[in-house]
């Protein structure tokens, strides 16, 4: 089998030296004498060793074409021709876990006793090689060497401690035909990074090059020294599958039932985003009671302290029960839906419980909620650690750190005139609103972009019959971006009587309308004007902005517009007639609130009325937002920077030392944090602080149960790929599909070949050069 | 003034970078007899000896006035060691005198050897003759004890080129009708030929009273064989090819070849001949060296 036959028709080219040769032997060189007197023929002695000598010749360089000819065209020996290989011993893959739950009491040292049980219990002729499994990446620490030299490994391991990233098992055994596959190709000098991405099978910076190139194909015992975590099962079953070339041995170094205090989570009460509410578990072993041999863990009394930008802000006192943990509540599972660590991306965490109140902190069985209330954070990042004192043995888990965004929002009043009526009435109800407290900026006529709108977070239209069509345009822009506003129509003077014309609707509307190009108030009809008293009808209490809406049903309406409102519109405030007064409008990403009326006295006693204050305030608030976010990361986890969109930056981590070297400043687009803490990124648009966290599953020290470790065990191997030898452990490969290139040996062949035929060559050069003339 | 030895050991190679034949006489005979100069072993020198009657060939050179106006007869100074020894030389112009290994073929040797032997004897005043033969005499140049014949001679020498084969037998018998009176006969040739054929055709001059000095030039190819492979070897005169091994060429050959020197050697020696043998790589000093030594000998 050849990569390139067509090379084998080079090998025609061995008529050429078969034709020196002939010609060669048929004009021997002829050499004048003086005198045959005293000569005798001597053919049969000269034919003899001339023609041997030639025939070594030619044989020579028929060998050298050949060999040459064969390299170029690459044959793939089979196994049954390359033989076996050389190394009769195992290999021994030392897979250690440094996640954070190995930190937890004596697992650690334990987990180091076992390794080096391995290392003296394997045969002298068996290899071994270290690995260590955190996070995403599984890093070769050492390089397969015999076991009778593996003092450099040994030196390897006893400098190793565990980290504080999540090692998922599935992801270590789905791997691990890659990072055994690169860790036992020769090494390549200029690959210096020996750490093996788990999800893109990258070793270090470089390709893993050509697989099988040079591949010690020995048998592998992979040798998994665990704490056998019940949290480090993946999803599915069947990742945990052994490679196809390896026996899967584990080394349970844990230590039973564990008990383990632990912040889970901290996040903002939805309902107001001022109150912070703390979920704290408490978890032991769930399924197997209690330990054989170890105390029942009993109630705990903590201090939850909260510590704001390195101050403490509150304390409070936590007591709760251990108890095995809710499978429903907390879907960590043996193969059973539990989450990869992709699936918790740097989140927004606002609180999915009811809020409750400090005094009514709750201790159900092995989980309390704490509630810090009225975190009165100015505006601007914050950063707030939870720790839970005093400490348990994995004091790693026992603090929590989030990330409060306190955004400072700005409105913007836009107006006929910044002296009318109607602008004093909403600038003054928007300055009584407190939270969040609006920064009101007053802006009357045109001139408005969507960019310079984007730095507001709500647009106030107290007469939309004074912006253009170009300003419509741009507010849609802004709208549809994700903006809000509220807008209230004109109140057109000259408009009387019943039907409101196209111009009539332009002069009220404004720019807004834009029934032609789409504008904010497309398919919105202004049919008509009434004069005569009106009364409010139906109101949509459930709305946020009408929750405390009875005060509208005492509003007067001296004149009114009649509008029709398309089929998406949802109508809040209804007349009594049912024409709609207030509708909300969903645009794009953004959101508005259209009032079907002007806020002019002329028309209603809207703007005197206490409602109105209210009204303004909540429908503000309802299209802010809180204003207000929490947020956290893990440990190993992919955070976005941001830094190349703008000119660069730096990352300093939780001890504040530089992440990014000179090079990385502007090509590191995201951060894969390795220690618990804060993380400072600065870049063009300022400081952002990233919080960074252990990843809560490892905070549940239960192990897996013994029948799923058996089953574990029990598995079958992966199905060999090309490049993998045979799972089996004690028979030698029959596979003879597996092929390694002879290209190698033939180009050193070919190139002592050509010495032998420069020095033969030389040698019938040399007689000629010695003949007299 | 003094020569240095390598002037006077000029190699071959060396004689034949000059101009002509004649300068290549001159140069190997001055540098020659500079060295002998210097040497205590050989007394040639122009030391007065004795008056003689000037007879009819004489170079009036040689007359000394001063006896003539005392005593009105002409006298020819004669010096120490000179004497009239007749120069026969006898130079084989075969074709196996044409080969050569080097530089220098045989036949060139020959000529360089041949020029100078002339060269000196004309500067003792000898006659010196010129035969030139292969299988038959091809030139052939009565002795002259004239200056200008050595010029005309040494052009002879120059214009001989490789001939045919040999005989030396035929050449002999034809020598003896040019062979007039006794003196020195000068053989240069390979003497590719049986010991016997030279016997045969040695032993008629001696008979005459001639004294023969053979040179056999030989190319060190002929001696000492180099090739260490076997070889197709063509002879230059017959044009027949043999092809021979090397392991023959580096011992029954030059067996043979010794055997066949040896029995040259015997046969001069039966014939009251001397013979030498001359490498075509080495200087010409040993020839002429013989041939002085020998004309010593018979003065």
């Amino acid at each position: 089998m050849f990569v390139a036959p067509a090379f084998l028709f080079a090998l025609f080219a061995v008529g050429v030296p078969l034709w020196l040769h002939r010609i060669a032997r048929a004009n021997p060189t002829r050499h004048p004498f003086a005198s045959l007197m005293f000569l005798e023929a001597s053919d049969a002695e000269r034919t003899a060793k001339r023609s041997l000598r030639y025939w070594w010749l030619l044989v020579v360089r028929l060998l050298l074409l050949l060999a040459l000819v064969l390299a170029f065209a690459g044959p793939q020996l089979t196994q049954r021709f390359a033989g076996q290989p050389a190394a009769a011993g195992r290999l021994h893959a030392i897979l250690l876990d440094t996640s954070l739950s190995m930190q937890y009491g004596d697992r650690w040292p334990r987990a180091i006793a076992a390794a080096q049980a391995v290392l003296e219990q394997a045969p002298a002729s068996d290899r071994a090689m270290l690995v260590a499994g955190r996070g995403r990446q599984i890093e070769v620490l050492h390089p397969p060497v015999a076991v009778a030299d593996a003092g450099g490994l040994r030196a390897a391991m006893r400098t190793l401690t565990p980290g504080l990233a999540r090692l998922d098992y599935g992801l270590a055994m789905s791997t691990a035909e890659g990072w055994l596959e690169a860790a036992r190709r020769p090494p390549d000098p200029k690959d210096t990074d020996s750490r093996f991405d788990a999800l893109t099978g990258i070793r270090g910076g470089l390709s893993t090059g050509r697989p099988g190139t040079g591949l010690d194909q020995s048998p592998v015992v992979l040798h998994l020294i665990t704490d056998l975590q019940r949290s480090a099962a993946p999803q599915r079953f069947a990742d945990l599958q052994p490679p196809a070339q390896a026996r899967l041995v584990l080394h349970d170094v844990g230590d039973g039932a564990a008990g383990n205090l632990f912040i889970e989570q901290a996040a903002l009460d939805p309902a107001d985003g001022r109150s912070l509410i703390v979920t704290i578990r408490a978890a032991a072993q769930p399924d197997d009671g209690p330990p054989p041999d170890g105390p029942t863990p009993g109630r705990q009394i903590r201090q939850l302290i909260l510590n704001v930008d390195g101050k403490e802000h509150a304390r409070q006192e936590v007591s709760l029960t251990p108890a095995g943990m809710d499978r429903s509540s907390y879907p960590i599972g043996e193969g059973g839906g539990m989450r990869s660590e992709l699936d918790y991306p740097a989140t927004s965490l606002i609180a999915p419980l009811a809020p409750m109140s400090a005094a009514d902190a709750t201790a159900a069985a092995g989980m309390a909620q704490v509630v810090f209330p009225s975190l009165e954070l100015g505006a601007g990042a914050h950063r707030i650690e939870l720790v839970l004192q005093p400490h348990d043995s994995l004091p790693q888990d026992d603090r929590y750190r989030a990330v409060i965004e306190h955004a400072d929002p700005r409105a913007l009043l836009i107006s006929r005139s910044p002296d009318a009526d109607d602008a004093a009435y909403f600038s003054s109800a928007l300055g009584s609103l407190t939270a969040p407290r609006l920064t009101i900026e007053l802006q009357a006529g045109s001139g408005l972009t969507a960019a310079a709108l984007a730095s507001y977070s709500v647009l106030v239209i107290t007469d939309a019959g004074a912006l253009s069509s170009e300003d419509g345009v741009q507010i849609k822009e802004y709208v549809e971006a994700g903006g809000t506003a509220l807008v209230a129509l004109g109140g057109e003077s000259g408009v009387d009587g019943a039907a409101v014309g196209r111009e009539a609707s332009s002069r009220i509307a404004g720019g807004l309308l834009g029934e032609g190009a789409g504008g904010l108030l497309e398919g919105i009809r202004l049919l008509a004007v009434h004069d005569g008293p009106a009364r409010v009808g139906e109101i949509t209490i459930a709305h946020p902005v009408l929750r405390e809406s009875g005060e509208w049903h005492r509003v007067r309406f001296f004149r009114r517009y009649e509008v029709r409102v398309a089929d998406r519109d949802r109508v809040l405030i209804e007349y009594g007639d049912g024409s709609p007064l207030l509708v909300e409008r969903t645009i794009g990403s953004g959101k508005m609130l259209l009032l079907a009326a002007p806020v002019d006295r002329n028309w209603n006693d809207l703007a005197i009325h206490p409602s109105f204050v209210r009204f303004i305030a909540e429908a503000a608030r309802y299209l802010i937002g809180p204003g207000i976010s929490a947020s956290s990361t893990t440990v190993g986890s992919v955070v976005l920077t941001g830094l190349t969109a703008g000119g660069g930056g730096q990352i300093f981590d939780s001890q504040g030392n530089r992440v990014l070297d000179l090079a990385q400043t502007r090509a590191a687009d995201r951060l894969i944090p390795q220690q618990a803490g804060f993380y400072e990124i600065r870049g063009e648009r300022g400081v952002r602080w990233v919080a960074v966290n252990v990843d809560a599953r490892e905070s549940d020290l239960a192990r897996l149960s013994d029948s799923f470790v058996q089953r574990w065990q029990a598995m079958p191997l992966r199905k060999a790929t090309l490049h993998a030898v045979s799972a089996d452990m004690d028979k030698p490969s029959n596979d003879e599909s597996r092929t390694m290139s002879a290209a190698i040996a033939l180009l050193w062949l070919a190139a002592g070949l050509l010495i032998a035929e420069l020095l033969l060559a030389n040698r019938h050069l040399a007689v000629r050069r010695e003949t007299p003339q | 003034m003094s020569a240095t030895p390598h002037t006077r050991l000029l190699s071959p190679e060396i004689l034949a970078g000059l101009a002509n034949l004649e300068l290549i006489a001159r140069t190997a005979v001055e540098g020659f007899i500079a060295g002998l100069h210097r040497s205590p072993q050989y007394g040639f020198s122009q030391e007065f000896k004795e008056y003689r009657a000037y007879a009819e060939g004489d170079d009036p050179r040689f007359v000394d006035w001063n006896v003539y106006a005392r005593t009105e007869r002409t006298y020819v100074r004669r010096f120490e060691g000179e004497t009239n020894t007749r120069l026969m030389i006898l130079l084989d112009a075969s074709a196996s005198m044409g080969y050569g290994s080097h530089t220098v073929s045989k036949l060139q040797y020959g000529k360089y050897l041949a020029a100078a032997l002339a060269y000196l004897a004309t500067r003792q005043h000898d006659p010196v003759g010129l035969i030139v033969f292969d299988q038959k005499v091809r030139q052939y140049r009565p002795a002259s004890r004239r200056t200008g014949s050595l010029q005309a001679m040494i052009h002879a020498i120059d214009a001989v080129s490789p001939g045919g084969g040999t005989d030396l037998e035929a050449s002999f018998r034809s020598f003896g009708e040019h062979l007039k009176g006794r003196g020195l006969v000068a053989v240069i040739s390979d003497f590719y030929c049986d010991a016997s054929s030279l016997t045969n055709a040695v032993r008629p001059l001696a008979w005459r009273g001639h004294d023969i000095m053979l040179l056999q030039v030989l190319d060190p190819q002929e001696l000492e064989p180099s090739w260490r492979d076997p070889v197709l070897l063509e002879d230059v005169e017959s044009g027949r090819q043999m092809t021979v091994a090397a392991t023959y060429l580096a011992a029954q050959y030059r067996q043979r070849l010794e055997a066949h020197l040896q029995q040259l050697r015997q046969a001069a020696a039966d014939t009251q001949a001397h013979c030498l043998l001359v490498r075509t790589d080495q200087p010409l000093d040993q020839a002429m060296r013989r041939y002085l030594s020998f004309r010593q000998g018979k003065a």
